[in-house]
């Protein structure tokens, strides 16, 4: 569904670091859910497939990420997806051993400045 | 030119130097102040690249330029600025002139001065033109425009971007004479500069009345007065411009002048009492100086004249935003503010979270082109309800109404869930209830929010408001241009509509494009500008667009080449 962005105030409290980054490829794609919407229909209940992807980090906002490292996340199933080239601000939280995106849109949820000011708001670094 | 006594040789060369750039009127601008000091400087510092450098580190106020250059200068060297600025015969920037008479000892640093380095120079004839930084990015804020953009102060555009001499020209798309305009400067590595506000000149005759949002403000009984509050993130006026707020009841007159920040100064009271109605209008002080011309007016909740309790039983709420027991988990609130400020606009329409992307978009879409539709289809009843008229099917022979009164689920740090009215306070006393209201009564007639919100057609809620039928047109690369056409004559027409993404499964072309899979978009009409075409939208986000424009308002163009690769169709109601 295409509803707006959540408020940075609740997303950010839960993420470990945010990131300037590249997706440079597709780890993985699970599968689409097949099921048939009808086209005329706009916020149709549907959900882009889960992703795995690659990051390259150009600069780090907060968080215990390195600048020009490489790193493997999670995208979970949702209103977006990612293939290689998109970059952005990434949001991006530990659960259990891996790394997930946060935001509803990925690196379409928030600007860079919007991120930045809401960190140093909340005291994030 | 007379005879001077600069001691230092660089300086010399310098001011040689700036003769010769411009022999008929020689002139000291706020860059050449850096190489002035670095001229001077470098038998205090390493090397005059090494103060440059300093000096011009990204970020750097005026005071810390400053306090670089007057730690390190001598007596010798204070004599050689006394010259420069009594008996060199060069002209100077007013930034440059108090630079100096500061380092001197001749006057105060004024700080909200822009540092130096950062200039605009001329009129604004053919944009904003002047030097920065090599690589310096320029945002620019027309705060002539804000307050009615519904813009935050740090909402920018960028300008331009500082060439390898630094030199930049750039153009603030809605710019007039007399518009005040905040620059400041961007580093690569994000740093910004302090902000320089300049007034816009040889544009012509300045027509353009400051604005005020009255949307924004609140106003509030206490024990000394009315208090007017609003969120200073935003700008309510134009700084400097007069607010003058008329007391209906009295006659009273307060004026109040906008700070630099355009708000209202600290502590603003005005004299009356709960119930009571201020006439509002505002001057820039070259426009509507007599205040006979009115913006709006304020009311003081409370009083005798407020709506009745009647209570109409609520549509459930979504059933992610239910507790186990069948109770909403968000409390609902009546809301009293009016149904109508200034008339329905497309720019008043903001989705809530709920997926019913395609109701908003065609309110909006409506209000864009069909205003006075929206208000003969919802009607106060003057006791706390509303009546809102749909037609079943799109058939006027099929009037469907449905009754509501002002409850509506609300966060607990304020603001409705679902869908809201768009800039103005959404405090429940203040805000603008005509489109909260429709599609709570769109979620009346169809049983739940829950119904309404996993989807739908804009087309088909536009006919059920018009009592219209609408046609679904698919959209390609190949049937752009006749498409164009269309919507070109359907605006013309007034003809309400809306565009729609593709799915989900195709949600991977849409990142970084500035525009969502699976939503429904207002379609506001068509540009054509140097040959090129373009298609205007709306996200009923009220924010979020495609490219950059200056105001994330939700409004954007988008050449029709990319309009017909990202949109699957439009929904054209009939003439």
């Amino acid at each position: 569904m295409a509803i707006p962005p959540e408020p940075i105030e609740e997303v950010l409290p839960n993420a470990q670091g945010a990131v300037m980054a590249e997706v440079m490829r597709v780890v993985k794609q699970d599968a689409e859910k097949a099921g048939f919407v009808d086209p005329k229909v706009s916020d149709a209940n549907t959900q882009a497939a889960r992703q795995v992807v690659e990051l390259k980090v150009s600069k780090v906002l907060f968080g215990e990420w390195k600048e020009g490292a490489s790193v493997q996340v999670v995208k979970p199933s949702g209103a977006y997806a990612l293939k290689a080239g998109n970059k952005g601000p990434f949001l991006l939280t530990r659960v259990g051993d891996a790394v997930e995106i946060l935001g509803r849109y990925g690196p379409d949820t928030y600007g860079e400045p919007a991120i930045a000011q809401a960190a140093n708001r909340l005291g994030k670094k | 030119m007379p005879p001077i006594g600069i001691r230092d040789t660089q300086l010399r060369a310098l001011t040689d130097s700036i003769r010769l750039a411009n022999p008929t009127a020689p002139k000291i601008t706020d860059a050449h102040v850096v190489d002035v000091l670095a001229a001077i400087g470098d038998t205090w510092n390493a090397s005059a690249d090494q103060l440059k450098a300093q000096l011009g580190r990204p970020g750097i106020t005026r005071k810390e330029q400053f306090d670089v250059a007057n730690k390190g200068i001598s007596r010798t060297e204070r004599n050689d600025l006394v010259q420069l600025l009594d008996r060199s015969g060069l002209q100077m920037d007013p930034g440059a002139k108090n630079f100096l008479e500061a380092l001197v000892g001749r006057a105060p640093l004024q700080e909200t001065l822009a540092p130096l380095g950062f200039a605009i120079t001329g009129d604004q004839a053919n944009g904003i033109s002047g030097t920065a930084k090599a690589g310096e990015v320029i945002e620019a804020i027309n705060l002539s425009t804000a307050p009615t953009g519904r813009l935050h102060l740090t909402d920018t555009m960028e300008l331009g971007k500082a060439d390898a001499s630094g030199k930049f020209t750039g153009v603030v798309p809605d710019m007039k004479e007399g518009d005040l305009i905040r620059l400041r400067t961007r580093a690569a590595d994000g740093t910004v500069g302090d902000w320089l506000t300049i007034q816009a000149k040889g544009l012509g005759t300045d027509t353009r009345n400051a604005a005020a949002n009255l949307e924004r403000m609140d106003l509030g009984v206490t024990p000394d007065g009315i208090s007017v509050t609003h969120n200073t993130d935003r700008p309510i006026s134009e700084p400097g411009a007069t607010l003058r707020f008329t007391n209906e009841r009295t006659g009273e007159k307060t004026d109040a002048i906008a700070t630099g920040e355009g708000s209202l100064p600290a502590g603003f009271k005005l004299k009356g009492q709960a119930g009571d109605t201020f006439k509002v209008s505002v001057s820039d002080g070259r426009n509507n100086v007599d205040h006979s011309a009115s913006v709006g007016s304020l009311k003081v909740p409370g009083g005798t004249t407020g709506p009745g309790g009647a209570n109409v039983k609520d549509p459930p709420a979504l059933s992610k935003d239910m507790n186990a027991d069948g109770t909403p988990k968000n409390t609902l609130t009546r809301f009293t503010g009016p149904l109508f400020i200034d008339g329905p606009k497309a720019e008043d329409v903001r989705q809530g979270a709920i997926g019913d992307c395609y109701f908003p978009a065609a309110m909006a879409a409506l209000a864009h082109f069909n205003p006075a539709a929206l208000q003969d289809a919802i009607k106060d009843n003057g006791d706390g309800t509303y009546n809102v008229r749909f037609y079943e099917n799109g058939s006027k022979s099929r009037p469907v109404n449905i009754t509501v009164d002002a409850d509506l689920y609300a966060r607990s740090y304020g603001g409705p869930v679902y869908g809201s009215s768009l800039g103005g306070s959404t405090e429940p006393g203040k805000m603008e209830l005509w489109f909260p209201l429709m599609e709570k009564a769109y979620a009346q007639w169809k049983g739940s929010y829950e119904t309404i919100g996993g989807g739908g057609v804009a087309g088909k809620v536009m006919t059920e408001v018009l009592g219209k039928s609408y046609d679904y047109a698919n959209l390609s690369a190949s049937n752009k241009d006749q498409m164009f056409d269309r919507i070109t004559k359907a605006a013309s027409n007034g003809q309400p509509m809306a565009a729609g993404t593709y799915g989900t499964d195709q949600a991977d072309k849409y990142t970084n494009t500035g525009v969502y899979a699976n939503h429904a978009y207002s379609v506001l009409g068509t540009e054509t500008e140097n040959g090129t075409k373009y298609v205007k939208l709306r996200n009923p986000w009220g924010q979020s667009e495609h490219g950059s424009d200056g105001k994330n308002d939700g409004i954007f163009r988008m050449e029709l080449g990319t309009f017909a690769e990202l949109y699957r169709a439009v929904h054209i109601v009939e003439k």
